[in-house]
């Protein structure tokens, strides 16, 4: 008997692999190429063979095989995993009847603290003298006209004691003043300003932070309050820590609330019972209830909200998915696993006079839905067809994982793999004794982006992604960067002015600006506590699963699979996190030269020539 | 031969060059745009120019290695002394008083090293 053509394909979430070996009538094996491809459709659903077909024949053709040659092809038993994310803020900061503005613009003028009561510049010339003028510009006012303005109403004897401006020229007013007060810029709603009220406005000094107006004793004195409106005022100053400048009108009922917003409730099901949990307890509420219910059978969520809708539209996506026309029952469709993220959203104040952003807390959930029903035997049918071929399922997608891995240099039984991929974590282990498990728990590489996004406030996936993915870096001038680890780098061409003195991400395809004014210690921390709460934490989550007795400290070689495996810090925090139990844990280097990628394809090939070698 | 920048006694400013005949709405929004942002700028009337060439002989003379060119016709360039002369960090053509604020704010700003817009 000769030699046999068989080619191992592996349709993942998001790419399709393939594995071209000869086997000998031995079972020896001797590996031809490899390729890789975008996943069409759902795996395990018949629209996936699509991609299957491609990375064949990509992979045939790279090594100069014809079709026919072909003896086999080998198809990995996948469960079809669908996830999805949803957002739930829970917080909400709201400013009624225009007590503050605290969006603490670049240029403030003057310094110090300003007490009075606000008037329009237009009102000025009238303003009776003996009562200290908090004037009010609206926009379209020239700066000399500003200031002259003011120097002419201090010179009738008025005490002009601060101005808000609705322009960006804070420092151009002040600089014009015979009397130099505080003026606070950049106001944009400043016709909302209530006239007539007592206000103070404070700008500090550069480089320092206002201190009267964030401390509720400095603004009860200024305004001297009773205890029960000094309580009242406590939310403006914490509002209005941290900013260079501020101003804080004295209206009779006005307030900053930190409302909490109900965001309804979350059923899990488990074997034995069902946990309600209100999302907005936050994550630890929600991942503590999930621990009490385990292993989870179902979750619901409230409709109407988000978590609600999310939840539907994942067993939707299945459902359709699922229904070919044939008429066959979707099979049981159950939401199996579920991660939830205290995250923070950078959100517009309600109320806010100037744009004012504040950092809302919220919950991001990953959830993940499976089907007991598999349609792998119609993608092989297909595939035989297009190929002129066999094609058998060859083995289980985690057993094939385990085989694959197993062919990375210095590992051996008994190996837990990891498998990082853009929906789910998945792990699976090989006993010393031969006995496989695996699971799939939801939350990877898609919310890692959609925590970026919000966190930073991008609004832009892609960029989010950009994030993810590459390190970032400061452009100090138009000719050199200094990169998140202090190196510098200088270029030949100049830097393009859209990246001057931005934080940039540095894609292969050059310097992308961030829009956000954090520094690049902000972001690069929001970057790594996104992949901390989700893949440390999901890798955790996996391998207790499947950990003998759970017991993190009995697993011996850990090995990092799939796309995430590939990123640039992900391995390492996963490493630190498990360096104290003991385990040798890297990223796989599948058949010496494949790094993370093509486990589960190699698995199959390897699978095929043992079972012919007995 | 011109004497080295060091030996100058000029205190560092953005200098800005303007032919004659400027539009003077154009240099004071300029000036003001630099001034709200903290920065000194010296302005200096030369022979006649286009805006970019301008702005880069102002760069090469100003301490701080920006400068401002503005032609009679009131097309604005900010420059630094070490980009190529022909790519200026800014050009403004038939602006708007914002427009020309904006210009001399970028010019403050690539000394200050802030985000340009």
């Amino acid at each position: 008997m000769s030699d046999r053509l068989v080619v191992g394909v592996d349709i993942g979430n998001s790419t399709t692999e393939a594995c071209l070996a000869l086997v000998g009538p031995g079972g020896a094996v001797t590996h031809l190429g490899t390729a890789l491809t975008r996943t069409t459709g759902v795996k395990g659903t018949p629209a996936s063979t699509e991609g299957a077909l491609t990375a064949v024949r990509r992979v045939l053709a790279d090594v100069g095989r014809r079709p026919d040659e072909l003896d086999r092809v080998l198809l990995n038993e996948a469960t079809p995993v669908i996830s999805g994310l949803a957002m739930e803020t829970i917080t909400e900061t709201v400013i009624t009847e225009s007590t503050m503005i605290g969006h603490n613009p670049a240029t403030p003028g003057g310094e110090g603290l300003g007490v009075g009561v606000t008037v329009s510049v237009l009102d000025l010339p009238e303003h009776p003298v003996g009562e200290p003028a908090v004037v009010v510009v609206p926009a379209g006012w020239d700066f000399d006209d500003v200031a002259g303005a003011l120097n002419d109403a201090v010179a009738r004897g008025v005490e002009v004691v601060a101005a808000v401006l609705a322009g960006d020229d804070a420092v151009l007013v002040t600089n014009r003043l015979h009397t130099p007060v505080p003026v606070v810029d950049e106001v944009s709603a400043v016709e909302k300003v209530p006239l007539g009220m007592r206000a103070a406005v404070e700008v500090a000094a550069p480089g320092r932070t206002i201190r009267t107006l964030s401390n509720t004793y400095g603004i009860a004195t200024v305004f001297d309050l009773d205890p029960d409106q000094t309580r009242q005022v406590s939310p403006v100053a914490r509002a209005l820590t941290g900013n260079r400048s501020a101003v804080v009108v004295r209206t009779p009922s006005g307030d900053v609330t930190d409302r909490r917003i109900p965001v309804g409730v979350l059923e899990l099901r488990g074997e034995t019972r069902t946990v309600k949990v209100d999302v907005d307890a936050g994550a630890e509420a929600i991942m503590a209830a999930l621990a009490r219910v385990q292993p989870l059978r179902d979750a619901h969520g409230e409709p109407g909200t988000h978590v609600g809708g999310m939840l539907a539209a994942v067993r939707d996506t299945m459902a359709d998915t699922m229904a070919d026309g044939s008429g066959e029952a979707p099979g049981d469709i159950a939401i199996r696993d579920v991660l939830a993220v205290d995250t923070f959203v950078p959100a517009e104040v309600r109320g806010g006079l100037a744009g004012e952003i504040a950092l809302e807390n919220a919950v991001g959930l990953a959830a993940m839905v499976r089907t007991s029903r598999s349609r792998m035997q119609a993608v092989a049918a297909r595939v035989a067809a297009e190929l002129a071929t066999e094609a058998t399922i060859g083995g289980v997608e985690g057993e094939m994982a385990v085989l694959g891995a197993l062919t990375t240099p210095g590992v051996q039984v008994p190996v837990v793999v990891v498998d990082l991929g853009g929906g789910s974590t998945d792990a699976a282990s090989l006993s010393a004794d031969g006995v496989c498990t695996a699971v799939h728990v939801a939350g990877a590489g898609e919310l890692v982006t959609r925590l970026v996004d919000s966190e930073l406030a991008l609004d832009d996936r892609e960029v989010a992604e950009w994030v993810k993915r590459w390190p970032l870096a400061k452009v100090e001038s138009f000719f050199h960067v200094r990169h998140e680890d202090g190196t510098v780098q200088f270029f030949d061409e100049p830097l393009p002015s859209h990246v001057f003195a931005r934080v940039v991400v540095l894609t292969p395809d050059g310097p992308v600006p961030l829009a956000t004014r954090r520094s690049l210690d902000a972001v690069r921390r929001v970057r790594r506590e996104a992949k901390q709460r989700v893949f440390v934490v999901n890798t955790l989550r996996a391998l207790r699963q499947v950990a003998p007795d759970g017991d993190l400290r009995r697993l011996d070689f850990v090995v990092l699979l799939g796309g995430s495996a590939l990123d640039f810090e992900i391995p390492d925090l996963i490493a630190d996190a498990l360096a104290g139990f003991g385990v040798v844990c890297g990223t796989g280097n599948v058949l010496g030269d494949q790094g993370p990628r093509n486990a589960v394809a190699s698995g199959l090939v390897a699978a095929y020539a043992n079972g012919l070698g007995g | 031969m011109s004497p080295r920048r060091e030996d100058r006694v000029e205190p560092p400013a953005v200098v800005l060059h303007h032919a004659p005949g400027a539009p003077s709405a154009v240099l004071r929004e300029v000036s003001a745009g630099a001034e709200e942002e903290g920065v000194p700028l010296r302005l200096q009337r030369v022979p006649d120019g286009a805006a970019v060439a301008l702005g880069h002989a102002a760069a090469r003379d100003s301490r701080l290695s920006v400068g401002v060119g503005v032609s009679a016709d009131g097309a604005v360039a900010v420059h630094h002394a070490q980009l190529p002369a022909d790519r200026p960090a800014l050009a403004v053509r038939d602006g708007t008083p914002a427009d020309w604020r904006r210009a001399g704010r970028t010019a403050a700003r690539v000394v200050t090293g802030l985000p340009l817009q």
